[in-house]
């Protein structure tokens, strides 16, 4: 059941009614139940329940352990936190351990099939947060149907947000009143989502897509083009299907925290990596950056960093657990070489590179600021080639491409149509993220507008949407991790 | 109270813009692909055809009611369309007896060779996309279907076509509210001559048995037509190509004799009907042109009068306009 798929609206409806029509203390059991259902709906397995059943009884039973026998909560909390690690290592990446041993240590074993339930990537860190906030004292749920409901909630299966407990508890405790603005601004935002995703996205996906394949008959600025194309096209599949993903929770009445605040602003990597995907960079920031620096082994490393380099020393214990925090986030994205490069390794690099040069940066003025704005769109760009490509091999083809004076101009691969809709659809884009605020004030202020602006994403999508017969919706690209 | 109205009106406005999208992208097959308008050509026709005949290309290319009308006075109906399955021929009967109810039904029996691999949404969406809405358009629908097909796809036809926005033509927009007829009582005129030089090798088939479906289809058009009191005749029309091996017409001739209905080969008969393979057809022979239809027609129609009691209505003011018509275009 895709996010772009009309059975899933049907779904949310019926979702909703039930949802609605239950007494709101026991509301969650209607949202389990939808959670359980769109599980089985998504090529589920008996093996694959096992997976979830794993995770799920490990956070409550180690949740149960932490509240009753408070001497032995550290157990608890290493025992749990090593199997749901071990699972998530095991089904997405047993092959890129044992591809790496091929390789360095000419070890001869066949990749595994393994077949990792939907949603993983994420529920798998949403427990780790569950039993460290239970365990810190933060949470005290004993009721496993909520946490059952927390773990699987649906909305966030496919693409995430990465939610904490505390997102859902208050709702979970007691469903809210129905709201009919819930329904229409969780509606709009939806419809907002959609026309990311089916209008924009998979249209650009047409250009990326045969540039990538064609690279030899094709001039370097169609190439260079098709770089940049392709960050819109992530942006708006994977923002899109958030987009979706909130409103559709929002009908539920739960407001889901933001996980992309016009990243197309940012004038630094840094900047940049604050407003993109910002519930996992919250969560590698809580569970991993934040308590590797206050570790004792770095606190003596600092020490003894500062003592021998002075002030600047203490820099270094920083970076190396920066270096370990972009390693897991491009590890997180998928067990290939390619994406620890892509969006772990080189991310690294720009920001070790921007700390260098910091106290440059400080003060800007417009010009300034937009060549900011270029450079970071630019470096980002780049080093999206190799989150594309199948491979590093490829990625380093396509670099060298930009460097081969081949072919002309022309652009015949796509119809001038879309291209016109891709253009206008990007500058709406860029101008409704610039001004999202005033967006929402303005949509929460007039009903009329609302539903006007309802009326009219609908006709858009439908009209200029890519989906149906003879096109298939892209996957969303984060969907697969 | 001014809210209200106001939020009603862009209700309105949608509900207004969204039908106008869904009538603008759908194809008008007026000027291009024409055969999507022969089964709503129907709609617009007098309703009371004694002959109604139901089939694929062989149906609506070899047979022209207006010669039928001209030679013997009968007033007849082609129900016909491309690549017509048989589940298809069933329906578009049932819901022509809503309609009407003839004396006598013709169909074509080269259908019977369309197996499953030949089921096609583009063809599927020629038959069905401007049925009247009836049981019977949900049914043909359901029939007809391909795995990749929704049946919303054919409720909204925003859904199937909303891509040919980016390619609308003038047909779209001179055909937008006009919805004049093409065919000719369901016939297609084609006066292109291309003749009948060297076929396909007359190969051996694997099987030569139809499809289970397709006669279980076949059965119910018996059926139908028994409980409502109308004879069936079967016919192989005079196309060449596909080939209509022995073994489909010992299979025909044993089911007729067996259900008691008539069927008549006539492409056993194209030296009397008089057909010219080298004139009378417009694709090497697969289907005839106007000359091989008229011929086909008037020797059908001597047919139907002799063995059927047919009125004569020759001399009906209406039908001799539409014959006046059709005379013009001929």
């Amino acid at each position: 059941m895709g996010l772009t798929n009309l059975t899933l609206f049907l779904f949310v409806i019926i979702s909703l009614t039930f949802y609605y029509l239950l007494p709101r203390k026991y509301s969650y059991i209607g949202l389990l139940l939808s959670n359980i259902i769109f599980l089985f709906y998504n090529n589920f397995s008996i093996e694959k329940l096992v997976f979830v059943l794993v995770i799920f009884l490990t956070s409550f039973l180690s949740s149960i352990l932490m509240v009753h026998f408070e001497k032995k909560k550290k157990i608890a909390l290493v025992v749990s936190i090593f199997i749901i690690l071990f699972e998530l290592i095991y089904l997405k990446y047993t092959n890129l351990f044992l591809t790496t041993s091929n390789i360095i240590f000419k070890t001869n074993f066949s990749l595994i099939k393994t077949s990792a339930p939907i949603g993983l990537s994420y529920y798998s860190l949403m427990m780790i947060s569950f039993i460290v906030s239970s365990y810190y004292g933060e949470i005290e749920e004993k009721n496993p149907l909520k946490i059952g409901t927390f773990m699987i909630y649906f909305p966030t299966l496919t693409s995430g947000p990465l939610i904490k407990y505390n997102n859902l508890k208050e709702k979970l405790d007691t469903r809210v009143k129905f709201d009919i603005n819930n329904i229409f601004n969780g509606f709009v935002r939806s419809l907002w989502g959609l026309f990311k995703v089916l209008v924009i996205s998979t249209r650009l996906n047409l250009f990326v897509s045969h540039v990538y394949a064609n690279l030899d008959a094709l001039n370097p600025i169609i190439i260079l083009l098709a770089i940049f194309l392709y960050t819109f096209e992530l942006y708006t599949n994977f923002s899109g299907s958030i987009d979706i993903i909130m409103g559709v929770s929002k009908m539920f009445g739960i407001t889901l925290p933001e996980n992309f605040k016009n990243p197309f602003a940012s004038t630094t990597i840094t900047e940049f990596w604050r407003v993109w995907h910002i519930t996992l960079g919250d969560f590698l920031r809580d569970y991993i950056f934040y308590p590797l620096l206050k570790s004792k082994a770095m606190q003596n490393l600092t020490k003894k960093c500062k003592s021998l380099f002075g002030k600047k020393g203490k820099k270094i214990p920083v970076f190396i657990s920066m270096f370990i925090l972009w390693l897991i986030i491009g590890i997180w994205h998928g067990g290939e070489y390619k994406y620890i490069l892509a969006s772990g390794i080189l991310q690294f690099i720009f920001i070790f590179i921007e700390d260098l040069f910091s106290s440059v940066n400080k003060k800007r003025s417009t010009i300034a600021r937009l060549i900011c704005i270029i450079r970071t769109f630019t470096l980002f760009s780049l080093s999206m080639i190799f989150f594309r490509a199948t491979n590093i091999q490829e990625g380093i083809d396509i670099l060298k491409h930009l460097f081969i004076f081949n072919g002309d101009l022309t652009i015949n691969f796509i119809t001038i149509f879309d291209l016109i809709v891709i253009l206008i659809s990007l500058i709406i884009l860029l101008i409704v993220d610039n001004k999202m605020d005033k967006v929402k004030e303005i949509i929460n202020k007039s009903k009329e507008l609302r539903l006007s602006i309802i009326c009219t994403l609908i006709l858009i999508v439908l009209l200029f949407g890519n989906y149906g017969l003879n096109f298939v919706a892209s996957d969303f690209i984060y969907g697969k991790f | 109270m001014k809210k209200i109205f106001r939020l009603i009106l862009i209700i309105i406005i949608f509900i207004l813009l969204f039908i106008f999208f869904n009538i603008l992208v759908k194809p008008k097959y007026k000027t291009v692909l024409i055969e999507g308008s022969l089964i709503s050509d129907y709609y617009k026709s007098e309703l009371d055809h004694e002959v109604i005949i139901l089939g694929d290309c062989e149906v609506y290319a070899n047979f022209s009611p207006m010669e039928m009308y001209k030679e013997k006075g009968i007033k007849s109906y082609v129900r016909g369309s491309s690549q017509q399955m048989l589940w298809q021929s069933y329906y578009i009967l049932k819901e022509t007896l809503n309609y009407e109810k003839p004396k006598l039904v013709v169909f074509s029996v080269g259908a019977l060779r369309n197996g499953e691999d030949k089921i096609n949404e583009a063809y599927n969406r020629l038959a069905i996309d401007n049925m009247k809405w009836s049981k019977e358009k949900v049914d043909i629908i359901k029939a007809s279907m391909t795995d990749e097909e929704s049946f919303l796809s054919y409720v909204l036809p925003i859904l199937r076509y909303h891509e040919r926005i980016s390619e609308l033509s003038e047909e779209d927009i001179n055909y937008l509210f006009k919805n004049n007829t093409v065919s000719y009582n369901g016939f297609i005129i084609n006066k292109e001559v291309k003749s009948l030089e060297n076929l396909p090798l007359k190969k051996k088939l694997p099987s030569y048995d139809f499809s289970k479906r397709n006669l279980e289809y076949l059965d119910k058009i018996v059926k139908l037509c028994k409980d409502n009191g109308i004879k069936l005749l079967l016919i192989k029309a005079p196309s060449v190509y596909p080939y209509w091996y022995e073994e489909h017409e010992e299979f025909i001739k044993a089911y007729t004799k067996d259900k008691e209905i008539d069927y008549l080969n006539l492409l056993n008969l194209t030296d009397e009907i008089g057909i010219d393979f080298s004139t009378d057809t417009y694709d090497g022979g697969l289907h005839l042109n106007l000359n091989g239809a008229i011929k086909n027609s008037k020797y059908f129609a001597a047919y139907l009068k002799n063995h059927y009691e047919l009125t004569d209505y020759k001399n009906d003011p209406i039908y001799d306009k539409l014959l006046e018509n059709y005379e013009k275009q001929k």
